[in-house]
C-alpha cells in the first residue's frame, strides 16, 4: 500500500473519514425518523368541522383575467353569505398546474377543490388522493342535465369521483382565404376528401394540413380520433383499425402536405403556424378561438372533424374534484353552486369551454362566435380519455411514441402498433 | 514561561490543543449543518424511496417496502439501456467538444489585443441567460419549417432541402449536443483562460530559448500546467452534462420516438407523469452512483498521474 505521508496526514485522512461517517450515520437517524412520520395531514385549512367557519381552497389554472375573477368573486361572496363557507382561490399557469397537483398530493396539500384534467381523475382516484362524490352528484338535480358521454368521464369502477366542469373537443380549423384560392368550396368532411384539399392547399411553404404529433399528451389526444374515426380503439391497438389510422396520419407526412416538424410541435405551435399562414387546415381546440380571433389577419372558420368509418373528436376540459381530506359537507355547497350553468358560462366561454348539458346545448351564448357552433356539434361525438383507467398516462406514452415511430419512419405501422399493442394490454384497468 | 511541576505543564498544553481543536470544530459546525440538512438528508431519503413502492398519494404516509424491485423494474423497461446510451452520448460529445473548443478560445484569448475583454465579456452573456430560454430559441432556430439555421446552411450551399433537425431521430441528438456545446463552451472558456494566465511566462521563456517551438511548448508546459484546470473543467462539465434536463425537456421532451431520451427526462416521467415515484427514484440513485464512479475513479486517475509527474 502506497505510504501516504507524514503522521499528521494520516490523522488528517482518519478524521475526514470519521467525520464523514458520523455525518453519514447522522443523516440516516433523521431520514430514519422523519421519513418514518405516519401523518395523513389535513390538506384544509378548517379547523371546525362545522359550515360556519369552512374555508375550502380552490386550485384552478384558469389565470387571472378580470371577467372571470369578477365572476367568481361574486359567487364566493354569495355562498359565504349564504352558508359562512370562505373559498379561497388560487390559480396556476396552465403548462404548471399539473406538476403543483403531484407535489400537492405528495405532500398533503391537496387543495379541497381541485379543477383536474379530464384524463387524470382516474388516477387521483386510485391513488386515494380525491373523494368518492357518488352520492353527491347521485342527488344533484344537475345530473341529468349532464350529457352522457361527458359524465362517463368522471365514471370510474362504478363511481363518481368528480363533476365535469369545462368541457372542451377538437375539430378542424382551416383557412378560407386559401381555401378559396384552391378553389375548394366546403371543407372537407371525409378522409379522402381531407387527403385530396391537403394536397390541393400545399404550396411553397405553406402545408396543407398540419396536427401535433410531438411526445407528450398532445400528440396522443390528437391521434386518438383518427383511431376511434378508423373503428378502432386503444385497448384494441394493433388491429387494423389501428393500423389504417396510422398510414392515414402517416400520409400527409409522406405527402408532403404535413411537415416533418408536426414531431415537434404541440397544440400552440400549430396554432402559431395556421396563425401564420403556414398550414391551411389544422386540428386543434376551441382554447385556440381566442387567439385566432386577436391575431389570425385573413378569414377563417372551423368544421367537424372529417369522419372516416365514422366520426369522432377527443373530449377535454377539467372536472371539480374534491379531496379526500376535505370538508365534504362545505366543499360541496361550494361545488354545486359553481355548477350552475350561469357560472360555468361565465368561466367558461371565454376559455372555450362547450356546452356540456343539455339546458345549455341550445343556449345562444354558448355556440355565438366564429366557430363555436361546429365545436359544440362535435361534443356529441367526443370521447373521454379518462375510460382508459388509472395508468392512461403510461397508454398514452406508448401511443405517442408509436405515432412518432411512424411519422419519422422509423418502424412501419403494422410493427410499431403491434409493439404499442402489446406494451397496452398491462396497462389497461382490470375489468 | 516556568511552569509549577510537568503535570500541570501537559495539562495546559492538552487544554490549549482541546481548545483549538474545539473551535476548529466550531468553524466547521455551520458547513456541516448546511451538509447534513440540504445534501446528505435528500440524498439518503432518495435512497430509502427508491426501496419503496410509493406514489403521490402514499409519499408522506410511507408505502410498502419493496427491496430491488424498482431497480429490477428499472432494468427491465425497454427505455432504460437507450437512455442511459443517449445520456452518455450525450456527456461525451458534448464535454468533449466543450473543452476542446474552450481551450482552443482560451489560447486565442490569451493574447494581448484590442477588444479582448470585451469579446470575452459577450461569452459571459451566452453564458447568463437561462437554460430555458436558449432552448426555447434553438427549437425554433432548429425548426424544419421556419428555422434560420435550415436558411443559413442553404443559403451557404451546404444542404439543399431544409431538415427538420429536432423532428428527425436521426439528427435530434446531434442538433441536441450542438446547442449544448453552445452552451457550454463559456464555462470552458473561463475555466482554462484562467488556468493559463496561473502559468509563469518564465517557463516558455525557457522552452523557447531551449528551442522549443510554439507546438512542443503547448505539450510540455502549458498541457502540464493546465492539468487541475481541465480536471476541474472535465469533471465538472461531465457532471453537470449527465443531469441535464431542462435543455432536452424544452426541446423536444425526450422525443422524436424517444430519440432523445436522456436519464434525467427518464426519472422525471416516471414522478411527475406516471406518478411512480419508487421507479423513479430508481432511477436517479442508478444516476447518482454512476456519477459518483465517475468522479472516484476519475479523480484516482488524476491523483495518479500527479504523483508520477
Amino acid at each position: 500500500m502506497k505510504v501516504r505521508g507524514s503522521r499528521s496526514e494520516r490523522r488528517r485522512w482518519r478524521a475526514t473519514w470519521l467525520v464523514a461517517l458520523a455525518m453519514l450515520a447522522a443523516s440516516m437517524l433523521l431520514a430514519a425518523c422523519g421519513g418514518g412520520d405516519d401523518n395523513s395531514s389535513s390538506s384544509s385549512t378548517s379547523g371546525s368541522s362545522g359550515k360556519q367557519s369552512a374555508t375550502i381552497q380552490w386550485w384552478d389554472s384558469y389565470g387571472n383575467i378580470p371577467e372571470r375573477n369578477k365572476a367568481l368573486q361574486e359567487v364566493f361572496d354569495q355562498i359565504r353569505a349564504d352558508t359562512g363557507v370562505t373559498v379561497k382561490r388560487t390559480t396556476f399557469e396552465y403548462g404548471e398546474f399539473r406538476d403543483k397537483l403531484v407535489q400537492a398530493a405528495a405532500t398533503g396539500q391537496f387543495p379541497d377543490i381541485a379543477f383536474v384534467d379530464q384524463g387524470d381523475v382516474p388516477i387521483y382516484a386510485d391513488q386515494g388522493i380525491i373523494s368518492d362524490v357518488t352520492d353527491k352528484v347521485n342527488a344533484w338535480d344537475g345530473k341529468d342535465q349532464i350529457l352522457p358521454n361527458i359524465l362517463e368521464a368522471v365514471h370510474y369502477k362504478d363511481r363518481y369521483w368528480g363533476v365535469p366542469f369545462l368541457t372542451n373537443a377538437t375539430a378542424m380549423f382551416y383557412n378560407v382565404e386559401q381555401f378559396r384560392a384552391a378553389g375548394i368550396a366546403q371543407p372537407p368532411t371525409t378522409w379522402d376528401e381531407l387527403s385530396a384539399d391537403a394536397k390541393k392547399l400545399t404550396r411553397g411553404s405553406t402545408s396543407g394540413f398540419c396536427f401535433a404529433a410531438n411526445a407528450n399528451e398532445e400528440g396522443s389526444s390528437v391521434f386518438e380520433p383518427f383511431l376511434w374515426q378508423a373503428g378502432g380503439d386503444v385497448p384494441t391497438i394493433g388491429d387494423q383499425a389501428s393500423i389504417d389510422a396510422l398510414d392515414f396520419v402517416n400520409s400527409f407526412v409522406k405527402d408532403g402536405t404535413a411537415p416533418k416538424s408536426i414531431l415537434s410541435w404541440g397544440q400552440n405551435d400549430i396554432a402559431n403556424q395556421f396563425i401564420a399562414r403556414n398550414c391551411s387546415m389544422m386540428v386543434n381546440g376551441p382554447w385556440e378561438l381566442g387567439a385566432l380571433a386577436e391575431q389570425a389577419r385573413f378569414d377563417w372558420d372551423v368544421a367537424p372533424m372529417p369522419r372516416g368509418a365514422q366520426a369522432a373528436s377527443s373530449l377535454g376540459g377539467e372536472q371539480l374534484v374534491i379531496s379526500k381530506n376535505a370538508d365534504m359537507d362545505a366543499a360541496w355547497t361550494v361545488a354545486e353552486q359553481v355548477l350552475d350553468p350561469a357560472v360555468i358560462g361565465r368561466v367558461a366561454i371565454s376559455l372555450g369551454g362547450l356546452p356540456n348539458r343539455k339546458d345549455t346545448e341550445s343556449d345562444p351564448a354558448w355556440t355565438t362566435g366564429k366557430g363555436r357552433q361546429a365545436f359544440a356539434d362535435s361534443v356529441q361525438y367526443a370521447r373521454p380519455r379518462s375510460v382508459y383507467g388509472p395508468k392512461y398516462n403510461q397508454i398514452s406514452e406508448q401511443i405517442w411514441t408509436m405515432v412518432q415511430n411512424v411519422l419519422s419512419g422509423t418502424k412501419s405501422s403494422a410493427d410499431a402498433a403491434k409493439e404499442a399493442g402489446t406494451a397496452i394490454q398491462p396497462l389497461l384497468p382490470a375489468s | 514561561m516556568l511552569l509549577h511541576n510537568n503535570y500541570d505543564n501537559r495539562y495546559h498544553a492538552v487544554r490549549r490543543r482541546l481548545g483549538r481543536a474545539l473551535g476548529n470544530y466550531l468553524f466547521v459546525l455551520p458547513a456541516t449543518l448546511f451538509l447534513l440538512a440540504c445534501l446528505l438528508y435528500p440524498l439518503i431519503l432518495n435512497v430509502m424511496i427508491s426501496f419503496q413502492d410509493l406514489t403521490a398519494g402514499t409519499l408522506l404516509s410511507g408505502g410498502p417496502w419493496v427491496g430491488f424491485d424498482n431497480y429490477r423494474a428499472v432494468f427491465d423497461d425497454p427505455g432504460f439501456m437507450p437512455a442511459l446510451m443517449h445520456s452518455i452520448v450525450f456527456t461525451g460529445f458534448s464535454v468533449g467538444f466543450q473543452v476542446s473548443i474552450g481551450l482552443s478560445l482560451a489560447l486565442f484569448y490569451n493574447r494581448q489585443f484590442p477588444g479582448n475583454r470585451a469579446m470575452r465579456g459577450l461569452f459571459l452573456v451566452a453564458y447568463a441567460v437561462p437554460v430555458v430560454a436558449t432552448g426555447a430559441v434553438f427549437r425554433w432556430l432548429l425548426d424544419g419549417q421556419s428555422g434560420v439555421i435550415n436558411w443559413a446552411l442553404r443559403s451557404a450551399g451546404i444542404i439543399d432541402t431544409p431538415h427538420a433537425w429536432l423532428s428527425e431521430p436521426s439528427t435530434a441528438l446531434p442538433a441536441l449536443i450542438f446547442v449544448n456545446i453552445w452552451l457550454g463552451i463559456p464555462f470552458s472558456l473561463m475555466v482554462l483562460l484562467a488556468g493559463l494566465q496561473g502559468i509563469p511566462r518564465s517557463l516558455y521563456e525557457a522552452a523557447r530559448i531551449d528551442g522549443a517551438g510554439p507546438l512542443a511548448q503547448f505539450r510540455y508546459i502549458t498541457l502540464p500546467q493546465l492539468r487541475p484546470a481541465l480536471l476541474a473543467v472535465v469533471l465538472l462539465g461531465t457532471i453537470f452534462t449527465f443531469k441535464v434536463f431542462d435543455l432536452v425537456w424544452i426541446t423536444t421532451q425526450g422525443g422524436p420516438a424517444n430519440a432523445t431520451q436522456v436519464l434525467p427526462t427518464f426519472a422525471y416521467k416516471f414522478v411527475f407523469q406516471q406518478l411512480l415515484i419508487g421507479k423513479g427514484a430508481a432511477v436517479l440513485n442508478l444516476m447518482f452512483v454512476m456519477l459518483l464512479a465517475f468522479s472516484l475513479v476519475y479523480l484516482w486517475a488524476a491523483r495518479r498521474e500527479e504523483a508520477n509527474v
